[in-house]
């Protein structure tokens, strides 16, 4: 059993042409090497790790729970309805590494734009952030089959399942046997197939769901680790890409690299989880980096790296927003930035490789 | 010219010991320390008790069909669970005697006559192995909650392998069975809460015990909380997490045996009843052999230390306890040893025919025969064999160590195992992972000596220099190079024992080396023909439930305290879960696991020379 001991670099990952086996192949290089942290997530207790083994059984086992009790065949639409949170992103590598399509959206996406989602994609499944999202998605009359609500309980007499419910029982069906097979859907996916699905901000009037091929999205991601590979021990800091789509992916590259741990971040509190973890890596949409760059955290800028600072200030300087008449209502945050646009210019590649 | 050096420094050893130990014994006992782990000072030799031994003997044993009776009454409603707290339900007397050159246990219940059974055919044997035993460990102190279990609570001695059944579910079908997996009609599974509960009342108490946390079941590894819990058990301080587990997971779901490492599992207790598939048919798996080599390989490569576990059925595979220990010896980097585990009829097999039992009866006297007759007498039925409680002395001598560093010096006392000499015995082997050289230990280092030196060195408890002093003298007077196996050196014998051994039981990182120390045990389980009260409450391998720590006989034999918790805390019928969590896989019915065979994922990079190492072989 010769496993790879290399990080997961542009030429490596080329082979790799579909999101199910680049799952594999981190889940494998992760496994046999030095122990991981995948995920950091902060709650009012502190800092909470998702060593890798724990990542990857979770993956698996929401895979599970897909393809044994939600039926989902390659090519199925599942939606995401969360803020950045673990469990996201859990859900967006288990739907994609069976062949399902994935469309992340933000809780706060208007309710006209949220139904017309819905109806356009027809997921079969939906993960919310919690009960008043669900309860906004039944509102809507949103057509889904199974709702998963990732914090919170469901009501008992709907047929909504909770996330710790749907872990419990994924990790029953998570048998030697069963595992396995969702390996082998995963070596199943064609580059080809659709992996995510995604509003295309930039189209004349409402915006348009366009799809991506895995083949598209690994060539994002060898783009990304081409333009800043991976060091051992690199420490990303994460806050919510929002829209962006290319963000987002880029979680997943920082996911799938084999070496960065990836810090999520709260929202408004940035500067002071900047200065806690001390990361080398910064992802996040411009507007939330500049908040970070605020005089509060630039005052503790001695207790985070000099790297950091340097492109904090960075992209301060660069992307300042333009001053905007008072009262008039904020731009969407999604046309700030070249990012939302598909093939995407992620910022994390443009502005903070440089 | 070695053996020459080596016999002058071992003669300087000796008159070194003497002298100090003229003026050192003459000076009164430095008393002992009190750690915080510990109720009370480290115990002096002395101090230690020990139950009755030698025979004649009576003690205190149970009426095989009286607690049949009682249990299915209890289970059935008609009589209380509390019974079995404040009563003495089926409990008779026993004799132990020696009769026509055999041990025999005889008991006459007034209702169900008399009940007769083997408890050695070599009562030489038994003789030196109670003799050898040093005593018990300290009685437990503000356990009142964790044992609450009548007559069958355990009173003495730390611990030295907690095990905690995760799942009554299985995927095989063995006969002979503990728990009767898959056939009782129920599932009994712990929640991640359960198993939180039991690991954190497992160091509620003084002494806290550093012990092996071992997950058993039905098949450990079924359980969705594995993982988890081997997470957890190393948080809550244990350093050594093993599973009893029939390797089929691993063999089928290589990723699986790497994360479980990750996640904090160091050992498999692997059940392993034979070298062929032919000897392992009675577990009606027909490659199990195979499966077996595969998990091995694939538990080997993921750095998960392996010993196997042999449960020996007299004419079913006690013909393969030879061969297995060639199997451990061939394989000595991986596997630890091998444990044997002659027949306790329970579970399943209680309903055993008398003529079954006497023939398939075995005892750990069988087993030190056969090993002899095996290995023409290289492991000595009278020289090798020492109690399973002689590791007790070791205990005591990593107690004394870490308690020179003062109160703060550890949290946890140090594995000791103390329980009854009946229980079990054991040899200990160095063998040459490389050469494939092997021998006992016994063959070259006087134990015996050295155990009554630990005690000394522990009773006078002088300092820490002192101490390291009298440890290197004593090690070097009892060690006779000329003896040892060819390529074995003292040295050598000194970074097994500090670097291995010693630093295992303290908890401390174990050095690779090429010379292994390999345990070969018996661990005799009691059934209701064997049982003796005892042995019950010296118990060190107590079961974790929900009901508190049980004594491993007491728990899947003795009044079946298993099958109670286990309808206390039942969580479905069979058939429930099945439909509500789908049906797991049992490999059964004489047929074969599928193993996939081995095969390369697509090559890595189209235009650039494939880097050293981005080859990723496919398992499974």
């Amino acid at each position: 059993m010769v496993q790879s001991a290399i990080p997961l670099t542009g030429n490596v990952a080329n082979a790799f042409r579909t999101l199910g086996l680049l799952y594999m192949r981190s889940e494998q290089r992760v496994s046999r090497g030095a122990p991981r942290v995948v995920l950091r997530t902060r709650d009012a207790d502190g800092w909470h790790d998702t060593p890798a083994w724990r990542f990857f059984r979770h993956v698996i086992r929401v895979g599970l729970f897909l393809r044994e009790r939600c039926k989902m065949q390659p090519g199925d639409r599942v939606v995401v309805l969360s803020p950045l949170r673990a469990e996201r992103i859990i859900a967006e590598w288990a739907v994609v590494a069976q062949g399902g399509v994935v469309a992340t959206l933000d809780p706060g996406t208007p309710d006209d734009v949220l139904t017309r989602a819905f109806e356009h994609l027809s997921p079969r499944v939906a993960f919310v952030a919690d009960g008043a999202t669900r309860d906004r998605v039944r509102r809507l009359g949103a057509r889904v089959e199974r709702l998963v609500q990732i914090e919170g309980v469901p009501p008992p007499d709907s047929q909504d399942m909770s996330w710790s419910a749907m872990m419990d029982l994924g990790g029953t069906l998570d048998t030697a046997e069963r595992a396995q097979a969702f390996r082998t859907a995963a070596r199943s996916v064609r580059p080809e197939m659709p992996a995510i699905a995604y509003m295309d901000l930039q189209s004349p009037g409402a915006p348009e769901w366009k799809t991506a091929s895995h083949a598209a999205v690994v060539d994002r991601l060898v783009d990304l680790w081409k333009s800043s590979p991976a060091r051992p021990g690199d420490v990303a800091y994460a806050v919510d890409p929002g829209e962006y789509a290319g963000l987002r992916l880029a979680l997943w590259g920082l996911i799938a690299d084999g070496e960065t741990t990836l810090a999520l971040g709260t929202p408004e509190r940035e500067a002071f989880e900047i200065a806690e973890i001390r990361p080398n890596v910064l992802v996040g949409p411009v507007e939330s980096l500049q908040r970070a760059a605020q005089p509060s955290y630039m005052l503790r800028q001695a207790e985070a790296s000099s790297r950091v600072v340097q492109w904090l200030r960075l992209l301060t300087s660069r992307a300042a927003p333009r001053p905007r008449p008072e009262g008039a209502p904020a731009p969407p945050r999604s046309l700030t930035l070249e990012g939302s646009r598909w093939p995407l210019t992620s910022p994390f590649a443009q502005e903070v490789a440089q | 010219m070695n053996d020459l050096v080596s016999a002058v420094v071992r003669e300087l050893a000796e008159l070194g010991w003497r002298g100090f130990q003229s003026v050192n014994t003459r000076v009164p006992e430095t008393p002992s320390r009190s750690p915080d782990w510990a109720p009370g000072p480290l115990p002096k030799s002395h101090e230690r008790t020990k139950p009755p031994l030698g025979w004649p003997r009576e003690t205190d044993s149970l009426c095989p069909r009286c607690v049949i009776d009682t249990r299915t009454a209890i289970l059935s409603g008609e009589r209380d669970v509390g019974e079995l707290v404040t009563g003495h339900i089926g409990e008779i007397k026993a004799q132990i005697t020696e009769e026509n050159g055999r041990l025999v246990i005889r008991k006459t219940c007034r209702e169900h006559g008399t009940f007769e059974d083997l408890i050695s055919l070599d009562p030489q044997f038994s003789r030196i192995i109670e003799a050898r035993y040093p005593g018990r460990d300290y009685r437990t102190l503000g356990d009142e909650l964790v044992h609450r279990h009548g007559t069958s609570s355990i009173q003495y001695g730390r611990g030295t392998v907690l095990t905690i059944d995760l799942t009554n579910r299985c995927n095989m079908m063995c006969n002979p069975c503990f728990m009767d997996a898959n056939q009782v009609g129920y599932v009994h599974e712990l929640t991640m809460d359960d198993i939180k509960q039991i690991l954190d009342a497992s160091i509620s108490f003084k002494p806290r015990r550093q012990m092996t946390v071992q997950f058993s079941g039905g098949e450990p590894t079924m359980s969705p909380h594995f993982l988890e819990a081997c997470a957890y058990a190393k948080k809550v301080g244990y350093f050594n997490v093993q599973a009893a587990t029939n390797g089929l997971r691993f063999a089928l779901e290589p990723e699986f045996a790497f994360q479980a490492k990750e996640a904090g599992f160091d050992l498999a207790y692997f059940q392993f009843d034979g070298v062929s598939n032919d000897a392992n048919s009675h577990r009606h798996i027909s490659n199990l052999f195979d499966v077996k080599r595969r998990a091995i390989e694939i538990m080997r490569a993921a750095g998960i230390q392996i010993l196997p576990v042999t449960t020996v059925v007299n004419g079913i595979n006690d013909s393969q306890v030879g061969p297995i220990l060639d199997f451990s010896l061939a394989n000595s980097d991986v596997l630890d040893g091998v444990s044997f585990q002659p027949v306790s009829f329970t579970g399943r097999d209680e309903e055993v025919t008398d003529d079954q039992r006497r023939a398939r009866r075995y005892t750990t006297s069988h087993l030190a025969h056969a090993l002899s007759r095996h290995t023409g007498g290289k492991i000595d039925v009278y020289r090798d064999w020492y109690p399973l409680g002689a590791m007790g002395a070791f205990g005591a001598l990593a107690d004394h160590l870490q308690s020179l560093h003062g109160p703060d010096g550890t949290s946890f006392g140090a594995v000791n195992c103390s329980c009854h000499p009946n229980c079990g015995a054991s040899v200990v082997l160095v063998a040459n992972h490389r050469t494939k050289t092997w021998s006992t230990i016994t063959q070259f280092f006087d134990i015996g000596r050295f155990m009554a030196d630990i005690a000394v060195i522990c009773d006078t408890a002088r300092g820490k220099e002192l101490s390291l002093a009298q440890i290197a003298m004593s090690f070097v007077r009892n060690y006779d190079q000329s003896k040892a196996p060819p390529g074995f050196t003292l040295l050598e014998f000194v970074k097994l024992f500090f670097y291995g051994k010693m630093r295992g039981m303290m908890g401390r990182e174990v050095k690779e080396q090429d010379w292994r120390i390999l345990w070969v045990g018996g661990m005799w389980f009691q059934d209701l023909w064997t049982y003796d009260f005892r042995r019950t409450e010296m118990c060190v391998i107590p079961y974790g439930t929900q009901e508190g720590e049980i004594s491993f006989c007491a728990y899947n034999t003795g009044v079946g305290w298993r099958q109670i918790v286990e309808n206390m805390h039942t969580v479905a019928t069979t058939k429930e879960w099945f439909e509500e969590r789908g049906r797991h896989r049992v490999y059964a019915g004489n047929k074969a696991v599928a193993l996939a065979p081995g095969r390369r994922l697509p090559l890595v990079g189209s235009t650039n020379a494939a880097p050293l190492g981005a080859y990723v072989r496919e398992v499974g």
